[in-house]
């Protein structure tokens, strides 16, 4: 049993997983984040957003955006001064959307993408 | 008023952040304090719906082929309600509800090209109360975590 885990954990198909309660910790803001980038600055906006602890969530997509992003700030005023610190960022996006939500009514936190050491 | 967490939890959550399987052992070398202290705050956090250490599946080892999102705008119904239909829709990973517009936020997975038709074009078309969607298709996912979730006794995502 315990040899079968270590293989799955080892293909990254499951991992051990910490979920916390962000009201519990105080932090009490997510919201979406959609980006119309420059084609030419798609990897390096990906992998700067990647980088942020606040984003939970980043991904290339189809549509009239083409990076989605989830960030869990602080608050409000938090989730501002995170978007303002990218300022280097800012030069390659040419359309934001900051969509704020209020509630989850369902989050299947047992499924996500399990990064490999190199992808 | 619950008991919010303090230095020591916060350390144990950052600790099992890195490392979901960190032993007790090693969080209590690390922290300075007793084995027997960090397995009461684990389990104090987990009854007190703090935090919880979960096993998390991989969407691409267990065959989903796309994952993607749905921008819901509803119409002559109540979000919550409309919310509720969708929850329900096998392959919906996550639902949110906006400030503002678009009404919903929908995460979800699909197998295949099929399965994603499922979804969008007939599950969701289902549903009354939805005026129009936008429907887009992760390419790149670059960082996809469950880190935070309302772990509230009424939430639907056991």
């Amino acid at each position: 049993m315990r040899q079968r885990l270590k293989k799955l954990e080892d293909a990254h198909a499951i991992r051990m997983g910490v979920v916390v309660d962000p009201f519990r910790l105080g932090v009490g803001f997510t919201a979406s984040i959609m980006l119309a980038v420059e084609p030419s600055c798609l990897e390096h906006v990906l992998d700067a957003l990647a980088r942020l602890s606040e984003v939970s969530y980043v991904a290339s997509i189809t549509g009239q955006f083409n990076v989605f992003v989830l960030i869990v700030a602080q608050d409000i005023v938090a989730a501002r001064s995170l978007i303002d610190s990218q300022v280097e960022l800012a030069a390659c996006v040419h359309r934001m959307e900051v969509r704020p939500v209020l509630r989850t009514p369902k989050h299947d936190y047992h499924l996500i993408a399990i990064p490999h050491k190199k992808r | 008023m619950p008991k919010t967490p303090d230095k020591v939890d916060l350390q144990i959550i950052e600790t099992l952040r890195l490392d979901g399987r960190t032993p007790n052992k090693s969080i209590a070398k690390r922290l300075n304090v007793s084995e027997t202290t960090i397995a009461s705050r684990i389990r104090s956090m987990t009854e007190r719906n703090v935090m919880r250490v979960t096993l998390q599946r991989d969407i691409y080892s267990l065959g989903y082929q796309f994952q993607g999102f749905i921008d819901v705008y509803v119409d002559d119904r109540t979000v919550d309600d409309v919310a509720r239909d969708i929850c329900a829709i096998e392959g919906v990973l996550a639902v949110a509800i906006y400030l503002g517009s678009p009404d919903i936020l929908v995460s979800f997975g699909a197998h295949d090209r099929e399965d994603l038709s499922r979804v969008i074009d007939r599950e969701i078309a289902k549903i009354a109360g939805i005026r129009r969607i936008d429907s887009y298709v992760a390419l790149d996912i670059r960082k996809f975590e469950s880190g935070y979730v309302a772990l509230g006794e009424d939430r639907a995502s056991d």
